[in-house]
């Protein structure tokens, strides 16, 4: 059962820059499965949990995953998935 | 006095003579150049005359709010301000939100433009149709704030709009900026030195005026209905939360924050640079609109601990918290403010202001810049103290190095010798702004082909990584499969940057803020069409407003080859092209001369460039409807 830290930026309750948590996910757990299982059991006043799916940026160990094939990708010990919503800068 | 959208008026102001008068601008010149930026371009290349120079009386300055600024429209506040740059003596085109160009708008005026030097320092006091020119002596050498308070005080008005110049612009600073309305900034490639040349301090405007809209029930709708998509938009949300200094957590994730003059990209301690820190530990302390937009960006901040006396404005912005914090090594949140503050007040660039400080930080700590050259100050990055100092003696021009650094990083290079040159960030002579090109291909070549210098304000490809499915969704349709939203490839970022180059002239022509059309895509090419045509009262297709977003691209590159800009100098900073990425998620990535090469090869052919100078074949003038009027520049 891989060990694996999420961590978010930007999304609601779990806001300020460096929320972090580790769960442990059963063998063959994809990222698509993860996304689904966080966004369920976010509260209400969580932004991740209402925001459209297709506008949350997702990287797996630092890097944007590339979403058709990338969500599909089987997590592995250690991995580390950010979700964020990317902005720029002025 | 009620005007329509099309009946456009310019406002021309020669401070030589004293006299003012008004033009109007032909319909067919508005279709064909969209109006605000894309209309300054046009007269810039009409009226001045080539190799001048940008400090002289001969240089004009143009303020064009855009087309649709002053109405209804979501987000459509914003105004250009056109010049000769100074600091490049290219092509400058800036632009700012705030609330002075619908000003301008009701006070009966499309275009404000400015020529010649006035005796003595002046500012203009326009209302309602009439134009005075005013001492303003008394304002000189003030900072924009007190001299924002003075205009208004003196005028009887709290509700007038301005856009003044502070001690740097004064002292022509190559880097000095316009703040406009207080609180938004027009700060580019010296701009605010222009102004400074012909001894305007201020434009303070007040109309009573209104604008009308030819098909108004479904301007109005469309507006409304763009509008709501904006606000159900998480990334608006997000930055009406934590402002563009929010992007912070994220940079850091994907090892993408510049730090100490690009050298490193993380820095310890940076999230004491983000808007959530911000928001977190209380110095935020309230949020500004542009006109006419709901999202509230802007931020107003107060420092807690009153380390350096009390300081409450407005900002800082991403852009800055990276050149004048992570990029001099710095992550001390009040210090970031005061010299956010501190460059609005003086009237400087916060981009080019950090990265020149920067850059000497790295001389000195290399020994090209002795303490004695640093005018006994200690310049090791991280000294919050000496890069605040610098600032004041940089807008002041004061001592060998403050004067030094006032002409920006390109010519201290050239004095201080050696290999500074090959940690000088920037070209064309304009610093780079805080987006690593090493890491994305496509923002590697729209700043090297952007024509007023490196940075992210004339085309911002932000979909090409894909980061969302909009993102994606929009690589596709540009380049016919979403596979290529992927910032590391070159293939097709040239028909990914031509596109966004499009847009991005499009969005300033009209007025709309970039962020809306470039980054959240609520607003687009067919919206912006659809409501342009129900303003005028014609029918106006998508395709019409990205071939004059192509028109004003193509005009651009036409002023810079006039002046002698060639294909060679379409470059980015050395660093970027030689210093491979050293940590992170991105280490070893760059993006090296023989891939730039290979992507302008592309671009200059998709544009119908010469690919051997850069320069607009006959044949594509002639497509666009450029040739009678920039047939000059051609050789064939």
């Amino acid at each position: 059962m891989p060990h694996i830290r999420l961590r978010f930026f930007g999304l609601g309750s779990r806001a300020s820059g460096s929320h972090l948590e580790t769960r442990f996910v059963p063998e063959g757990t994809t990222i698509q499965e993860l996304l689904e299982s966080v966004r369920s059991s976010a509260d209400d006043h969580d932004f991740l949990a209402r925001m459209n799916e297709r506008q949350v940026s997702i990287l797996l160990n630092g890097k944007l995953i590339r979403r058709a094939e990338g969500l599909q990708t089987i997590l592995g010990q250690e991995d580390v998935v950010t979700f964020m919503v990317l902005v720029t800068g002025g | 006095m009620i005007r329509d959208i099309g009946s456009q008026r310019i406002l021309n102001v020669d401070l030589s003579s004293g006299e003012t008068w008004v033009e109007e601008l032909p319909q067919e010149e508005l279709l064909r150049f969209l109006g605000g930026r894309g209309v300054a371009a046009r007269m810039l290349y009409e009226r001045v005359p080539p190799g001048i120079d940008p400090l002289g009386p001969e240089n004009i300055l143009i303020f064009s709010p855009g087309t649709l600024t002053g109405t209804s429209a979501p987000s459509s506040g914003r105004s250009s301000v056109t010049c000769k740059g100074p600091a490049t003596g290219l092509y400058l085109k800036v632009n700012a939100g705030g609330h002075l160009g619908a000003e301008l708008k009701y006070a009966g005026f499309d275009y404000l433009v400015i020529r010649g030097v006035a005796e003595h320092p002046v500012y203009l006091w326009i209302k309602d149709g009439e134009v005075e020119i005013r001492d303003a002596r008394h304002l000189w050498g003030l900072g924009t704030r007190e001299a924002d308070r003075l205009v208004k005080e003196e005028l009887g008005d709290d509700e007038i709009q301005t856009g003044l110049i502070g001690p740097a612009g004064e002292n022509k600073v190559l880097f000095s900026c316009i703040i406009f309305s207080q609180f938004s900034s027009a700060s580019r490639g010296g701009v605010g030195a222009v102004m400074g040349s012909k001894n305007l301090k201020a434009i303070a405007a007040r109309g009573s005026g209104a604008l009308r809209v030819a098909e108004g029930e479904e301007f109005f709708d469309l507006a409304a209905q763009i509008r709501q998509e904006l606000a159900q938009d998480p990334e608006m949300e997000f930055s009406y939360r934590w402002g563009t200094a929010g992007s912070i957590p994220g940079c850091v994730e994907l090892g993408q924050l510049p730090s100490y003059n690009f050298s490193r990209v993380g820095i310890d301690g940076a999230e004491k640079l983000s808007g959530q820190y911000l928001e977190d530990e209380g110095y935020l302390t309230g949020r500004e609109s542009c006109f006419s937009c709901s999202t509230a960006c802007h931020r107003f901040v107060r420092t807690k601990v009153h380390r350096y006396g009390e300081v409450q404005d407005s900002g800082p912005e991403l852009e800055t918290v990276c050149s004048l914090g992570a990029e001099c090594g710095i992550v001390d949140t009040e210090a970031v403010i005061k010299g956010n503050q501190l460059c609005n007040d003086y009237g400087l660039d916060t981009i080019s202001a950090g990265h020149v400080i920067s850059w000497a930080m790295e001389c000195y700590e290399k020994g090209l810049i002795s303490e004695k050259q640093a005018d006994g100050l200690d310049l090791h990055f991280g000294n919050d103290v000496s890069m605040l100092e610098l600032i004041r003696r940089i807008a002041s021009r004061e001592g060998l190095l403050g004067d030094l650094l006032a002409n920006g990083t390109k010519q201290a290079a050239e004095e201080v010798g050696g290999d500074s040159w090959k940690w000088a960030i920037q070209a064309k002579g304009l610093e780079q702004s805080a987006i690593d090109t090493r890491m994305a291909k496509g923002y590697a070549l729209a700043f090297a082909v952007n024509p007023r210098g490196p940075d992210h304000l004339m085309t911002e490809p932000i979909a090409e990584s894909g980061p969302t499915e909009e993102a994606r969704h929009l690589i596709g349709k540009i380049t016919g499969d979403e596979k290529y939203a992927d910032a590391t490839l070159t293939e097709k970022r040239a028909d990914i940057v031509r596109w966004h180059e499009d847009c991005y002239a499009a969005t300033d022509g009209l007025g709309f803020c970039a962020f809306t059309s470039t980054a959240s895509y609520a607003v687009n090419p067919d919206n912006m069409a659809q409501l342009l045509g129900h303003a005028l009262g014609i029918q106006f297709s998508e395709e019409q407003l990205m071939l004059a977003g192509r028109r004003i691209v193509t005009l651009e590159r036409c002023f810079n080859v006039r002046e002698g800009a060639r294909r060679e100098d379409d470059v980015l900073p050395w660093r970027m092209m030689n210093e491979p990425v050293t940590e992170g998620p991105q280490k070893g990535l760059i993006t090296d001369k023989e891939e730039l090469d290979w992507m302008l090869d592309q671009y200059y052919e998709m544009h119908g460039w010469d690919p051997q100078t850069g320069i607009p074949t006959p044949k594509t003038l002639k497509d666009l409807g450029l040739l009678e009027s920039c047939g000059d520049i051609v050789t064939d």
